[in-house]
């Protein structure tokens, strides 16, 4: 019972940070100097037609005004149109937003998979050459800026030794033989379920490079993270009582040390969600993904500002959703919490 | 262990061979930074022209300077003009099909003409002077005038005039813009997929057939970064890329698998001098400036030379270019002679000039202005700020504005009156694109005049629009700095592609072929 209203009280909460959010994104992308209609109307736009533009777009009324007709609109489910691509933002939001979260959540899954893991030998191993070299790893992993990772994974993994594609998400040739259709959005599940098996390797193919760079700094930091936590509970009188009554070391870290240490490791992967889709805006752009980050990052440089608006509420959403769910997770082990 | 990471190695190898050379033969790749905006016909106005002029048609189109004839007929065999140029008949071609199976007669014209100005967006403008579209019979169709215009470039514009099937009805954008197209030309839009990708594929039944080379399949990757480009073209995955680095140039072209091709085209770049404020409020002091500016430095290095000195507003090789109009040259001396006269003899004042941050030509010529002008005295602060905030300010009050405005123009059609119009006369308060602020009544009128005459007497409109011009020169309100050439990094298999400097940006795929 308690959960449900945990779980009610941080769905109240999201939309109380979407209505700050909003007023934030809505009044500072639109107090940078930029003439929106005539964006709208593109190329030598001339002055009537930017004119008529204003009044179709409602520009002419004060931002107040423009605000709470966005929102009565949002409350109906229209995000309005895109002022760069003339469709619905929302559409826009639902083609990006799956391309994105795969690459997403395949390098969260790869960081927390393997980061709980070296994590957890590099505490066995503590002061050992293995810990040694696991800190040099993750210190690397940790502090190499994203954009750099990237291209540095694409210099030597296309430039120099050819093993995997430089950008986008299929190959030119499949483009044209075996385009991905769309259903979800997911290249993945709609490959899957077309049966388009030759896109589906080949997605899995573009796809290493940029969930590498996406994933190794959250790996980093969940393996340093575990291992600190994971060396403080195992000095815990109730691990050397464990120890002392002849528990085997791999079932005291494992079993008892890890549970106790996961908590705050599950904390920060609420935090690694927002990171992962802020790093989105860099890896997309420099591998051609055609996901929200790319498309944010073009709607910053062209004043979209519904776009803008629109992509906001999206990251602003999974993160809170993010932030929610660990934090159920983190009762789940942890009775304590309660 | 060892064993795993060599089957790994070798697994990974095939895979990225997986693409066999020679499969694309009749398919291309084209790498492009240009997103599209709207995909339908009427109201387009940006970007996405050069994929819509591969899937639509105009009546004629507008051949390259130095070509045989003025026009190409495409969807129209030919036209003829009454006397007074209010009148034009056009005989159009038979045995056209759009790709939805109709047929192609005087129907479609009427209504594309008229739902383009319906609907009144984009460069609907084009059509200002329209009266009615009378079908004479299926395949002849009149087009009458309010006032005198140069009809045929308008026909043949890049934006605006493409011809589309009748069965569109009362379909609007969101019909369109969900892929669907309605055109006549050698392709069909396939496979959209908004910001991604699209592909423009061969339509079997067009009227000009498929017998001779030409690229069949066009898969268009929308990609924004340039660098991104330069490797997609160097891996050979693409075979024409929109816009890389200029600073890439030198390497492509040494290259032996990619090349650069250039041509003509109308884009040129200007400074406009803010003549509201002093002290650019002075004539004299404008012209100074327009004589101090390193040209053949700024074409060098802004343009690795591929660029010449602009002679006026009219690029050159366009309608109402003229050796006739007067250039500034670089001199210094007679810089500071003027700036003298003007109560300057050491200048002694600083100006502001603004350029957009996201264009790399204007991020190097700037600071080659700024000290240039420092060897009179005078002060420059380079603004790089974006294009949309660039251009807001310029747009407010002009005493508050800039003091030099680095502008990169195109026109939206052949004809040089939209040029001349917008760039330089009075917008009475509310500037738009006049960003000198400059006001010349003598010269509204007489590029009006100029204008009207130029579908019944080209010469004496070609004569009107160069005393215009030199009535602008002598005020000097803008420094016009380059024409520039158009450039496309290419494989070098691909041949055929003809730039014209009336489509900008468009590649004509039907004319290319792999080799």
């Amino acid at each position: 019972m308690s959960l449900i209203l945990f779980t009610f009280k941080r769905l109240v909460a999201l939309v109380g940070l979407l209505l700050v959010l909003s007023v934030l994104v809505f009044f500072f992308s639109r107090a940078i100097p930029g003439d929106v209609a005539a964006l709208y109307v593109g190329g030598n736009a001339k002055p009537e037609q930017i004119e008529r533009a204003r009044l179709e777009l409602g520009l002419d009324k004060p931002l107040s005004t423009q605000y709470l007709r966005y929102m009565g609109k949002l409350f109906q489910g229209d995000m309005g149109l895109s002022l760069r691509t003339h469709r619905p933002v929302l559409k826009d939001l639902a083609e990006k937003i799956p391309m994105s979260l795969e690459l997403v959540i395949l390098a969260l899954a790869i960081a927390v998979l393997s980061g709980i893991p070296i994590g957890g030998i590099a505490a066995i191993k503590q002061d050992t050459w293995v810990d040694e070299l696991i800190k040099w790893f993750t210190a690397a992993a940790v502090s190499l800026p994203i954009f750099f990772l990237a291209l540095l994974l694409q210099l030597v993994f296309f430039d120099q030794l050819g093993w995997f594609p430089l950008q986008g998400r299929l190959d030119s040739m499949l483009e044209f033989t075996h385009p991905i259709e769309l259903v979800t959005g997911f290249s993945f599940v709609d490959s899957l379920v077309t049966g388009n098996y030759r896109a589906l390797f080949n997605v899995a193919w573009h796809m290493v490079l940029p969930v590498a760079a996406m994933a190794l700094g959250p790996l980093g930091f969940i393996a340093r993270l575990t291992r600190s936590s994971l060396l403080e509970v195992m000095k815990q009188d109730y691990i050397l009582a464990a120890r002392a009554s002849g528990v085997g070391e791999g079932v005291l870290y494992f079993r008892y040390g890890l549970r106790n240490a996961l908590s705050p490791i599950l904390t920060v992967i609420g935090l690694m969600v927002a990171l992962l889709m802020l790093n989105t805006f860099f890896v997309e752009m420099i591998f051609n993904w055609p996901g929200i980050g790319y498309y944010a990052l073009i709607s910053i440089t062209s004043l979209d500002f519904p776009a803008l608006m629109g992509v906001t509420f999206t990251i602003g959403t999974i993160y809170v959703l993010a932030n929610t769910a660990t934090d159920i997770l983190r009762r789940m082990v942890d009775p304590r919490i309660k | 262990m060892k064993q795993m990471m060599k089957w790994l190695v070798l697994a990974l190898s095939v895979m990225a061979m997986a693409v066999p050379a020679g499969a694309m033969e009749k398919n291309m790749v084209y790498s492009s930074p240009y997103n599209i905006t709207t995909l339908d016909p009427s109201v387009s106005y940006s970007t996405e022209a050069q994929y819509l002029a591969n899937i639509y048609e105009t009546l004629i189109r507008v051949n390259p300077p130095g070509s045989k004839e003025m026009f190409s007929y495409i969807l129209a065999t030919g036209f003829t003009a009454s006397e007074d140029g209010m009148e034009y008949t056009f005989t159009l071609r038979k045995g056209v099909k759009f790709h939805d199976g109709t047929p192609f007669t005087a129907e479609a014209v009427k209504f594309s003409i008229e739902r383009t100005t319906t609907i009144g967006k984009g460069a609907a403008f084009i059509w200002g002077d329209l009266k009615e579209v009378q079908i004479v019979d299926d395949f002849t169709v009149k087009i009458i005038l309010k006032s005198p215009a140069p009809l045929p470039l308008i026909a043949a514009s890049a934006n605006g005039s493409y011809i589309m099937s009748p069965t569109v009805g009362d379909k609007g954008p969101e019909w369109f813009d969900q892929g669907n197209d309605a055109g006549s030309g050698p392709y069909t839009l396939k496979n959209y997929k908004s910001g991604e990708s699209w592909i423009l594929g061969k339509f079997d039944d067009y009227w000009g057939g498929w017998s001779g080379k030409h690229v069949e399949n066009v898969l268009v990757k929308y990609t924004k970064e340039g660098l991104v480009q330069l490797k997609m073209l160097q891996s050979n995955e693409a075979m024409l890329a929109g816009r890389i680095p200029i600073d890439s140039y030198p390497k492509i072209q040494a290259a032996e698998n990619t090349k650069v091709l250039t041509g003509p085209s109308y884009v040129n770049y200007m400074a406009f001098f803010n003549t509201m404020r002093p002290p650019l409020d002075r004539q004299k002091v404008r012209k100074a400036l327009a004589h101090a500016i390193p040209y053949d430095d700024l074409i060098k290095i802004g343009w690795n030379g591929a660029a010449t000195q602009a002679r006026g507003p009219v690029p050159k090789g366009q309608f109402g270019h003229s050796e006739k109009v007067f250039q500034y040259e670089y001199d210094l001396d007679k810089a500071k002679q003027l700036l003298a006269q003007a109560g300057f003899p050491d200048g002694g004042f600083k100006l502001t000039l603004t350029h957009a941050a996201e264009n790399v030509s204007e991020g190097r010529i700037a600071p080659l202005i700024q000290s240039a002008f420092k060897k009179l005295g005078i002060e420059v602060e380079v603004k790089s700020i974006v294009w949309t905030s660039q251009w807001a300010k310029a747009k407010g009050n002009p005493l508050e504005a800039q003091d030099i405005f680095l502008l990169m123009w195109w026109p939206t059609y052949a004809d040089p009156y939209e040029t001349l119009y917008s760039l330089l006369h009075n917008e009475k308060g509310k500037p738009v694109w006049n960003l000198a602020y400059y006001v010349n009544p003598a010269y509204d009128n007489m590029i009006r005049k100029a204008y009207e005459a130029t579908g019944s007497n080209p010469e004496k409109a070609l004569d009107l629009y160069i005393q215009a011009q030199n009535m602008v020169q002598k005020d000097a309100p803008v420094a016009w700095l380059a024409d520039i050439k158009a450039e496309w990094p290419m494989n070098e298999k691909l041949q055929g592609f003809v730039i014209n400097p009336a489509y900008p940006t468009t590649p004509f795929f039907y004319d290319m072929y792999l080799e």
